[in-house]
């Protein structure tokens, strides 16, 4: 080592003291779990511990890839993430024009904030409220239907529904929430081009084709990737909070995703081995999307995220 | 407003105005449905249908959500936990982001590759599991705070705004013989109220809105958050036991769907409460964001 960068080194003490904090906390809740994976490979045993347990190879993948829940919860996940983005991903952008395109007035300031409240409020809270409206006795839905001459649809206690319902409670939350990115994307597109366009006598509509989607396109492209990037994910765009607090046992052949299969192994049923390896393959398969999505995106739009 | 301006509203300004209308509407209505509900008698609200207002208006249920003891004890880890993170983590993520945002720093990309590394990889749930139960943090307190301290997100967003801040500030406080520790909480942390705010919030409402974690590390239902009682309350038969215990089964004015829905408005009202004071800052945060990006 020589002396320059020593001297460098020392004048930045203070620094790495001030990233030891960050470092060790690191270390210990995240790289030290990783150790863990190794858990993946084994018949895991609690008494022997993790290096002592006995090794068995892919055993582990092997008898969560023939297990039938896995494979409907693998089901589940890619309908549920699907139907999520096919309806979830445009709409925000579709809001974000309407909300950019609207005169400042106080309704919109009033009716933009009330837009993102859903956002922050806790899926145990929103699940409370879905089991309330949905009711087959009670809710406000079934009885509208009973008024309209229907008769009243056990939501909650069927499966069919349970894809759709979660769909639409997950994009009715994030909805306004989402619209901040584009907003922020809107409102970086110049003035004068607004200007131009009407001195030329361009419609309201014509701005929107010319301008308006050219002007948001590269920020749409990039939310596209990394939302395409979380369909078979851990943090995937209908998050576990949202199918822990929907689900019961009822429609469980419906509900049940990869991430509560992994938990529902590993926690309730104590398989630690094969709750690892599920989790592991999930972890990898994320990872590959999401390098996937942005190595796609450096060929089209010639740079990625990172 | 002034009529002269409405005149001037075309049809594409009605629909939109519509549009959002119907938005706040459906928005709105779901939790005006539940607030309404908490301050319904049980037995009428199950002959007569409530839809916008309480049907015979009681607060017989908020008088059996607040004689349930849990509700304080559990009301009270809540805000430890969301207090104490957003205190803790502010402390470390700041002073990391800050020694980030030092470019010439030797070694500087190799360290913030290691506290990235983390965002794309990690163990999973029960490596995790295993790792809380080694560090003998189940049923202790901690586990709420300490895992908490850190997101590489939070460090990117407040490295930007670092990032904007001029460098000659810091040299002239350095000139007049000032130290790192002295410019980080002297000149620094003043001006970087607003993304300190930001994360604040984040890291509040997240730990607010937490449960997971408490039931898989506290197996000692009393030191479980307010978030879990909620969920056990709707998940479970546990209203009909607070009734039992509290004799409240003969009763008219109170259901376990009641107290239910009052528990769900008492859980989400911090949140509605602190919401307005914190939007401008949010805004702010995801733009911040969104440029990096």
């Amino acid at each position: 080592m020589n002396r320059s960068l020593l001297r460098r080194i020392k004048r930045y003490r203070t620094m790495y003291l001030f990233l030891l904090p960050a470092i060790i906390l690191v270390l210990t809740f995240n790289y030290r779990p990783m150790i863990g994976l190794i858990m993946a490979f084994e018949k895991y045993d609690m008494v022997k511990g993790m290096f002592h347990s006995p090794f068995v190879g892919l055993d582990n993948f092997k008898t969560f890839i023939n297990d039938k829940s896995f494979l409907s919860a693998l089901r589940n996940t890619v309908v549920i993430n699907g139907l999520y983005i096919l309806f979830g991903f445009p709409l925000p952008i579709a809001l974000a024009i309407i909300i950019f395109t609207m005169k400042n007035t106080l309704f919109k300031k009033v009716t933009q904030t009330i837009s993102y409240l859903p956002h922050f409020v806790s899926w145990v809270v929103i699940a409370g409220i879905v089991y309330k409206l949905l009711d087959v006795n009670s809710g406000i839905v079934n009885i509208l239907i009973k008024n309209l001459g229907g008769t009243p649809v056990p939501f909650m206690r069927e499966p069919d529904y349970f894809w759709w319902i979660t769909t639409i409670v997950s994009i009715w939350k994030e909805l306004g929430w989402n619209t901040i990115i584009y907003l922020a994307a809107l409102s970086g597109i110049e003035a004068e081009q607004y200007e131009a366009a009407m001195v030329d006598g361009a419609s309201g509509f014509q701005q929107l084709i010319y301008i308006t989607l050219p002007g948001i396109a590269p920020v749409v492209g990039l939310m596209l990737i990394f939302t395409m990037g979380t369909l078979v994910s851990t943090n995937s765009a209908i998050s576990f909070d949202a199918i822990y607090n929907l689900r019961n046992a009822m429609i469980a052949s419906k509900a049940d995703t990869l991430d509560y299969y992994i938990y529902y192994k590993g926690v309730l049923n104590v398989k630690y081995g094969l709750s690892t390896a599920a989790g592991l393959m999930l972890s990898l398969v994320s990872l590959f999307m999401v390098l996937g999505s942005n190595a796609l995106s450096r060929r089209i739009r010639g740079y990625g995220a990172f | 407003m002034k009529p002269k301006t409405r005149i001037k509203f075309s049809t594409s300004q009605i629909i939109f105005g519509l549009i959002m209308f119907f938005l706040a509407i459906v928005t709105i209505y779901p939790f005006w449905y539940c607030l309404v509900y908490s301050f319904s008698s049980a037995e009428r609200a199950a002959t007569t249908n409530v839809v916008f207002w309480p049907v015979g208006f009681t607060l017989d249920n908020y008088a059996t959500v607040f004689r349930m003891d849990m509700i304080y004890r559990s009301a009270l880890i809540s805000v430890f936990r969301t207090v104490g993170v957003v205190l803790y983590s502010s402390v470390i993520t700041g002073l990391a982001s800050y020694a980030i945002s030092k470019r010439a720093m030797p070694g500087n990309r190799a360290i913030s590759l290691f506290l990235i590394i983390p965002m794309f990889i990690s163990g999973g749930l029960l490596p995790y599991y295993v790792t809380i139960s080694q560090l003998h943090l189940f049923n202790n307190l901690l586990v709420y705070i300490l895992p908490n301290g850190f997101w590489a997100f939070n460090m990117l967003l407040m490295r930007t705004y670092f990032d904007t801040i001029p460098p000659d500030l810091e040299e002239s406080a350095r000139i007049d013989g000032a130290n790192d520790l002295t410019i980080f909480f002297r000149i620094i942390l003043p001006l970087s109220l607003p993304i300190f705010a930001v994360i604040a919030m984040f890291n509040g409402v997240w730990q607010w809105n937490s449960w997971f974690d408490a039931q898989l590390f506290m197996t000692k239902f009393e030191l479980r958050p307010l978030q879990n009682i909620l969920q056990s309350l709707i998940r479970e038969n546990m209203a009909d036991l607070v009734m039992l215990m509290q004799g409240r089964l003969q009763q008219r004015t109170v259901s376990a769907e009641t107290i239910r829905m009052t528990t769900l408005i008492v859980t989400t009202l911090p949140i509605v409460f602190i919401y307005p004071f914190f939007q401008k800052y949010f805004i702010r945060g995801i733009m911040i964001g969104a440029v990096k990006g």
